[in-house]
């Protein structure tokens, strides 16, 4: 009879309040040039949000804003305005809206438009983060595990994973890729509905998205900093299911030895 | 296990987290028995209204199996019998009557499981098993894969079961001892972390399971889920603590008790209480005078899986007194409408959800798998050991519209009526 806090919308108010020590850091350095980028972001993203409203009965989520950051913050410059409402859209509908919005996605709305912006449009430059933005992602990290939003399992994984990468000698903790794989992490592997649900997946999904940026910051050579981090953080996103599965079958198989 | 143990949740419910220690007998005047049964349940009545019963004395026995009888709460007059066409039962009242006495049953010789079910049976106290899949009262010839003794209680409010047994040490070994004849499985008991209770006549039979203070350790779904998951073929059986020492009591004596316990919390109430009170007591003549004054929701079970209710029916330990806001203003008809337009709403994973199990089960794809009706992956996830109880603080948590616990018990009934065919 009595209510609890945390439904969709509130979930997505906290991470949002999570997000802002990065959004902070990210506006103080870029100024008027993201300000005017995040406001774009956040108009193309809400007019769809309107449309489904109207068209589909879908309410409209406080976390296409955190998606219109996360575009404003990862995407590179697309070539003209066209290309890049043609992005936002893409990622915004076929990410997110067409499932349903948010809490029904599979795949996180932002990830989908960083990817086909960067991969529709290859010479487009890929942004480079200010190096404060490293501060600003890991108190939105501790902000979201202690609101219980993002899981320190997924973060453990990620942070054993990026420490032996260093451990090997990769340049993980330079001051101009940091930024970057930190700051893809915070706003997209670690987004709740679409990351893995089970401990173990978590646990996986974490190992993997390090162990990605290890690989392609030892053998891709010529790519921008952002870019790897994306690319890590999409396949990432793309195997969540997959993680979650096999952990289950791990569950499933621990308690028939278990029971018998 | 050590980094599971500390997982479960608080909640909040805006008033003291726990009754008094000490309890006042209260007989009320009134007392309603119900149906066991959410379906159909056929009686052949033994009494008339207006006779005179004895406590203790069945007045009424299923048509289907004879000896399961259903028993005078109190020395009463039996005031009125709601039954629906085809003898279905809904419930009886009987007015308090002190010169009804109380009814002795004869005790078998024989100490066997069929013997004591007989005997069970024929004093009422069946009532007191509740069997998984699907939470009914165990009926007829069946017999549990295990038994799951509940002598902790963490439902917010709840009184501590454990207090309530402690002087009646001899009727609680003797009552362990008859169901362990019940089941040739394990029999569990469940009790909180570090309490101090003598199982040493039972220790053969008898597993004890240390379980901690957070919410829903206190509850026997997580615990029936990791050690002896129910299935249609093997059920299981959970019962409170209070009813296996009533039944030591009968074995030992002929008697069925009187009275048990009922912790009475909530923000309605001007301070909890704690009474011992007969079977299907009016909580209204209960809560007479300790109420805060103004419009009250009153609640068997705790603030987040109580239902609303009028009796303390069985396996009833806890009553809950909310304060009554009134009728809320309708939202905006577009968010009403949005609200409604595509349910069940997406629940969002959060660290509550991990612990909203006890990390027994990955919580989300039990969720997913109940909310898409999957009935196999639900099932492979244990969800056959739960019951609405169990998942009510998830929908506490989340706000579930529809509540995972309702779309459980779909889920449940509708596998019941596929593989159990008459």
């Amino acid at each position: 009879m009595i209510k609890g806090l945390w439904t969709r919308e509130t979930v997505a108010l906290f991470l949002l309040l999570a997000l802002l020590p990065l959004a902070v850091t990210w506006i103080t350095a870029e100024r008027w040039d993201g300000i005017v980028r995040l406001l774009v972001t956040l108009v193309i993203v809400y007019a769809w949000q309107l449309a489904f409203m109207l068209l589909r009965a879908q309410p409209p989520s406080l976390a296409g804003v955190i998606t219109a950051l996360a575009i404003a913050m990862l995407a590179p410059a697309a070539p003209g305005p066209f290309a890049y409402v043609l992005g936002v859209s893409f990622g915004v509908v076929i990410g997110e809206l067409v499932f349903g919005g948010w809490g029904r996605n599979i795949l996180h709305p932002a990830t989908v438009a960083i990817a086909f912006l960067g991969f529709g449009y290859p010479a487009a430059p890929w942004p480079e983060l200010p190096i404060t933005a490293t501060w600003g992602a890991l108190a939105a990290l501790g902000i979201g595990v202690a609101f219980g939003l993002v899981s320190i399992r997924l973060m453990a994984g990620a942070a054993i994973a990026l420490g032996l990468a260093a451990l090997a000698g990769l340049p993980v903790a330079d001051p101009f890729i940091a930024p970057a794989i930190l700051v893809t992490f915070t706003l997209l592997t670690c987004d709740p509905v679409t990351s893995a649900a089970t401990q173990l997946g978590r646990w996986a999904q974490g190992l993997l998205y390090g162990g990605l940026i290890a690989l392609f910051l030892s053998l891709w050579t010529g790519a921008a900093t952002v870019q790897l981090a994306l690319s890590a953080a999409l396949i990432a996103n793309l195997t969540a299911p997959l993680l979650d599965e096999l952990a289950l079958l791990a569950w499933h198989a621990r308690r028939r030895r278990r029971l018998g | 296990m050590a980094s599971r143990s500390a997982i479960g949740l608080t909640v909040p419910t805006g008033a003291p987290a726990r009754a008094p220690a000490d309890s006042a007998t209260r007989i009320t005047s009134e007392a309603s028995i119900s149906s066991p049964f959410r379906g159909d349940f056929r009686v052949e009545l033994l009494v008339e209204p207006g006779d005179r019963v004895a406590q203790g004395q069945p007045v009424l026995r299923a048509i289907k199996a004879r000896d399961f009888a259903i028993t005078a709460p109190m020395p009463a007059r039996v005031a009125r019998i709601d039954m629906d066409p085809g003898k279905r039962l809904n419930s009886v009242l009987f007015y308090h009557d002190g010169e009804g006495g109380r009814h002795r049953f004869d005790i078998p010789k024989a100490t066997d499981g069929a013997a004591i079910w007989t005997l069970l049976a024929n004093a009422g106290l069946w009532r007191a098993f509740r069997q998984r899949p699907g939470m009914v009262a165990a009926f007829g010839a069946a017999r549990p894969a295990a038994i799951f003794v509940m002598a902790h209680d963490t439902r917010p409010g709840a009184g501590r079961p454990l207090d309530w047994v402690h002087d009646r040490g001899a009727e609680l070994a003797a009552g362990l001892k008859a169901i362990g004849a019940l089941t040739e499985g394990p029999v569990f008991l469940v009790t909180p972390r570090g309490a101090e209770v003598d199982i040493r006549d039972a220790s053969d039979r008898v597993t004890r399971i240390e379980a901690p203070a957070p919410h829903p350790w206190g509850l026997a779904g997580p615990h029936i889920l990791s050690r002896a998951p129910a299935s249609f073929e093997r059920p299981v059986w959970d019962i409170h603590v209070e009813a296996v020492a009533d039944i030591g009591a009968l074995l030992r004596s002929g008697y069925v008790p009187e009275t048990k316990h009922v912790a009475i919390t909530g923000p309605g109430m001007r301070a909890p209480l704690l009474r011992r009170v007969q079977h299907g007591a009016d909580i209204r003549e209960l809560m007479l005078g300790k109420v805060v004054p103004g419009r009250h929701i009153v609640l068997a079970g705790s603030a987040i899986d109580g239902t609303r209710a009028r009796w303390v029916g069985h396996g009833v330990h806890q009553v809950t007194a909310l304060m009554d806001a009134g009728p809320e203003k309708p939202p905006h008809w577009l968010r009403a409408a949005l609200g409604r337009s595509a349910r069940p709403l997406p629940l969002v994973p959060t660290a509550g959800l991990d612990q909203a199990l006890c990390g027994a089960v990955p919580v989300m794809p039990l969720i997913r798998a109940i909310s898409a009706g999957d009935t196999e992956s639900a099932r492979a996830l244990g969800a056959f050991s739960l019951v609405e109880e169990d998942l009510a603080l998830i929908d506490y948590l989340t706000q579930a519209a529809p509540k995972v616990a309702d779309m459980l018990r779909t889920l449940i009934d509708r596998a019941e009526a596929e593989e159990v065919a008459p």
